[in-house]
Order: structure tokens, then sequence, then C-alpha cells
């Protein structure tokens, strides 16, 4: 096994298809993420709206939203997406891409829901009470405080989200495309070295280096967070 | 006194969650420097009524003016409600459910423009009426100095240079000039509370509501904070103030009020009220209370 894995890091076929998926990987997750986070961050203020004549359709539109895209496997959300919502002609990776970042946007929304609803509900009145409306209590008093527990909770977001989209290369990846990600890597050099261990060892090995790199990005944001209090 | 008029009245006020009346049609009128104790025991509605004033909670029915001012008015729903009853039984007198429409749709002409504006000026009419909680409520991410200039400077009421100045002019009153720069969280309940009152006084409001200020407090910082509250009243600054301190009810207040099911049982004086009380339930509770 360990001569397998030197024979493929020494092959420079392979490595060049190696550095394409961790780069892919990187790039579909970061646009994912991306668009999960916008998308998550205006539906988790909609939903947190008080309820009036203006919210209220937008409010049902974002619960729906949600709980599609959380009760349902992102596998089949890919399968609909790709190839029926936006079966357009050379547009299956970004529609693959979008599809990460609109499941990933249900997930964000309810952290960040869940973020702000902890904070105590006496901050929302004191601010009012002084008051302030509600977008600037939000902004001003609400979020900053609710920024440190959700930014733990998104970065795990993300995480799951990278793992998740080793399922791209299931609507066609071959080199070169966006598509070719990690896991696509790891088939690729199975047929020139079949060897599965081997293979799957390296592939998870880089993966285990994105999520590490983003762990501790995570830790070191939120130990900024914490000091900025007290 | 009477001769003036009142600056907040406050005219059968109803509230309810869901089922539960709370406010049941309470009546009063609030003058320039009043300082009101409002006690009664507990779950009698004493909060709610205090956050109706500022609309923290939204009444469901009654009038409350200020400064002379209509700011919120709904008596229509009476006649709603009526209407309701009418048409569930049968054969129903037609002639008198119109009257009773052409009143409710006179009042809503009335009314409903009042809400329209309220909705709009709620704010405005919050930074006129400031509060205290229970629970302080400081903003834990932000220095004492900025909890208190964060809403002037916000809402335009002053620049950041005289927000802070007043700020310092402020804590310097209750004897906390030094924790200007500190975290709220590094303070002791008294000071927390203290410096609530400071960030509520920066907004200058015409009027301070107080719900139970010194309940959260431990016993010998009540002391630090009432003395505070005093000290505004003695000011002239008008106050109502739910509480459970007798002491503060009998010394500072001129006004004492007995609260309980819903409405104002008693109101005197607290000379009268504490020696004389009418109401049999008042009688019991300060029993209880003055042991
Ligand atoms: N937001 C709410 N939703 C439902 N019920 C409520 C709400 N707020 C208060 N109540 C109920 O209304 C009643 C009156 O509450 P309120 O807080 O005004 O009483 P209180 O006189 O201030 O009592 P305490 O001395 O305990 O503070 C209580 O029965 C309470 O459970
Ligand atoms: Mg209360």
């Amino acid at each position: 096994m360990f001569k397998d894995i030197f024979r493929i890091l020494s092959d420079v076929e392979m490595l060049g298809y190696i550095f394409q998926g961790f780069l892919h990987t990187l790039v579909i997750t970061l646009i994912a993420a991306a668009i999960g986070l916008v998308l998550g961050f205006v539906v988790a203020v909609v939903k947190i709206m008080p309820s009036n004549k203006w919210t209220r359709v937008p409010k049902v539109i974002c619960e729906v939203y949600t709980t599609i895209f959380r009760g349902t496997p992102v596998a089949l959300q890919l399968f609909i997406m790709v190839f029926a919502v936006f079966a357009i002609p050379g547009f299956k990776p970004y529609a693959a891409i979008l599809t990460f970042g609109i499941n990933s946007g249900a997930y964000v929304s309810e952290s960040i829901r869940a973020g702000i609803t902890s904070i105590d509900k006496g901050q929302m009145e004191a601010g009012r009470a002084l008051g302030m409306n509600w977008l600037q209590t939000m902004v001003r008093i609400i979020l900053p405080q609710a920024v440190k527990n959700i930014i733990p909770a998104i970065g795990n977001e993300i995480i799951a989200l990278l793992k998740e989209t080793s399922i791209i290369g299931w609507i066609g990846a071959t080199p070169g495309v966006v598509t070719f990600d990690l896991q696509a890597a790891a088939d690729t050099i199975f047929r020139s070295y079949p060897n599965y261990l081997a293979s799957g060892i390296i592939v998870g090995c880089c993966y285990l280096i994105i999520v590490y790199a983003f762990t501790l990005l995570v830790k070191y944001t939120e130990k900024r967070l914490k000091k900025d209090e007290r | 006194m009477n001769d003036k008029k009142p600056f907040l009245q406050v005219k059968a006020l109803h509230k309810k969650f869901e089922k539960l009346e709370v406010l049941k049609g309470v009546d009063l009128d609030v003058y320039k420097g009043d300082v009101i104790a409002v006690i009664g025991p507990s779950g009698c509605g004493k909060s709610t009524f205090l956050r109706c004033l500022n609309f923290l909670e939204m009444p469901n029915a009654g009038e409350i003016s200020f400064e002379g001012k209509i700011v919120f008015k709904n008596e229509r729903v009476y006649f709603k409600r009526k209407m309701k009853a009418l048409k569930t039984q049968k054969n129903y007198d037609k002639t008198e459910f119109k009257a009773l429409e052409e009143q409710y749709l006179a009042l809503k002409a009335i009314e409903k423009p009042i809400q329209k504006k309220m909705n709009k000026e709620i704010d405005l009419h919050r930074q006129k009426v400031g509060m205290v909680f229970q629970q302080f409520n400081l903003f834990p991410h932000l220095t004492v100095l900025q909890n208190i200039t964060l809403a002037p400077v916000k809402l335009k009421k002053m620049t950041k240079d005289e927000a802070e100045k007043k700020a310092m002019e402020l804590l310097k009153k209750v004897g906390l000039e030094d924790k200007a720069s500190v975290y709220p969280n590094t303070l002791s309940g008294g000071q927390k509370q203290r410096i609530a009152i400071v960030r509520a006084l920066a907004m200058d409001p015409e009027v301070l509501l107080f719900d139970e200020p010194t309940s959260a407090l431990d016993p010998e910082m009540v002391g630090e904070v009432l003395k505070v509250m005093t000290e505004l009243a003695k000011e002239g600054m008008t106050m109502i103030v739910v509480t459970h301190e007798m002491g503060f009810a009998k010394e500072v207040a001129n006004r004492v009020i007995f609260m309980n099911e819903g409405v104002i049982k008693e109101e005197n004086n607290p000379k009268d009220f504490f020696e004389n009380p009418q109401d049999e339930r008042l009688k019991d509770f300060l029993s209880k209370v003055l042991k």
C-alpha cells in the first residue's frame, strides 16, 4: 500500500489530478458557501422580522424553502436542479454549484436564526425602548452579539458542505472542468493505480488538510470576537 | 395640582394575551413631576401596564394621550365585538346591527389615522418615555459609555461629543464616572442598574418607567439604586415606578397605586394609602408586605 501511495505521489500526471481536484473542491465549496451565506442571512432575517402584512408572504416562502432543502437529500436536489430545472447545455456545473449554495443556505439560515434568537429578548426591548427602530437595534445590538454564536455554527456548516460537494462528479467530471473535484481525482487515479486504499488515503488527506485549515480559521475568528468583549 | 392638565393620560386601557385578560380598564392621569409608585400582587398586570405605556406591548383597547395628543385610541373594538356577538344569534335585529356598524365605522374613521400615525411615531414616543428594566438589559458588547451614547447619537439627538459629555456628567451624578470605559459584565448589579438609569436619562425623556428596578439586586445594593431614583424625583423627574420597596413608595412617591385583577383598585397619597387603606385586598396585601 505504501508503495502504491509513493508511486502515485511520484507520478506527475496523478499529482496534477490531485492538485486540480484540490483546487476545484475549494472553489466549488467557497462559491457555494458564499451563495449559502448571502441566501441564509436574508432568509434568517425575513424569518425573524416581526410578522405583519408585508412580511407574511416572504415568511411563508422562506419557511417552504428551508423545509424542502433541509428535508430532502442533496443528491436528489442535484438530480432535479441539474437535469430538470437548469437543463441548459453547458450550465450543468454551475447549476450544481448553485444547488449546493441553495442547499447550504437553508442550513445556514437556521444557524443564523438560532444565533439571533439565542440573544436575550431584553436586548431587543432595551434597544426599542430607547427609541431605536427594529433594524437599528438588530444591526447595533443583536447581530454583534449573535455573531459569536453564529460563526462556529456556520463554520461547521461549511465543513459539512465541503464534504457534500464530493458527489458533484456524479453529474460528469473529466479533468479540466470545475466538477473534477477531489473525489473525481480519486476515481481517476484508481483507474491507473487500482488500489482503493492508496488513492483513498491520499485524497482523504487532502480533504483533512482543507477541513483542518478551515477549523483553525474559525477558531481564530471566534477568539478574536471573544477578545473584543471585556 | 388639579388645575394642571395631565401630560400623560390613560383611559380604559385593556390588554389581553390570547384568552388571558390582563388589563381590564386602567385609568390614570399623570402630571408633570409626579412620582407614582405602583404596587400589587404578582401577576396582576403591573409590568404589562407599564409596557403598554411605551408600546412594548400593544394595548387592545382604550386610549393613551401624551403631551395633549392622542397617541393610541381603540374603542371601535367594542362595537366590533358587539356586532360579532349579535351575528351569532339567529334572526338578529338588522337595524340594531346597522346602528352598531355605523358607530363602528365612525370610530374607525377617527381611530385609523391615529393608529397609522402612531405606527410611524412609535420610536419618537419611546424617546420621550424612557424605561428601566428589572434585568437592566445593558448591552454586553458595548462599554458603559457606548451603552449610554449609542441611542442619542444614532437617533441624532446629539453629536458624539455632546453625548459623551452628557454621559460623563450623568455618570458623575450616579458616582460611576470611573466605569465609563469598562464592559457591563465587570459591574455589580447595583452599578448595572445605575448605568441603565443613566442610559435612559441620556435620551432626555419626559417620563421614566421603572419596572421593579431593585428586584434583581442583592439587598445591600438596593439602597444605592433607590438613592439615585430619589435624587431624580427631587429634581422633578416624572416617574412611574413598579416596586416592592414600600419605603420608596412611602417616602419618595407623591402618589401610590394599588393594582389588582387588571384594574387600579386604590390610589392615594402615600400617607393615607398606608395608614388608611380602604380596599380589602390592599389591607391584606399591606399586612403581608409590611409585616
Ligand atoms: N407576553 C405574554 N404572553 C402571555 N402572557 C403574558 C405575557 N406577559 C405577561 N403575561 C401574563 O400576564 C399576567 C400579568 O403579567 P405581568 O408581568 O404584567 O404581571 P406583574 O404584575 O408585573 O407581576 P410580577 O409582580 O410577577 O412582575 C401574568 O399572568 C402573565 O403570565
Ligand atoms: Mg412584573
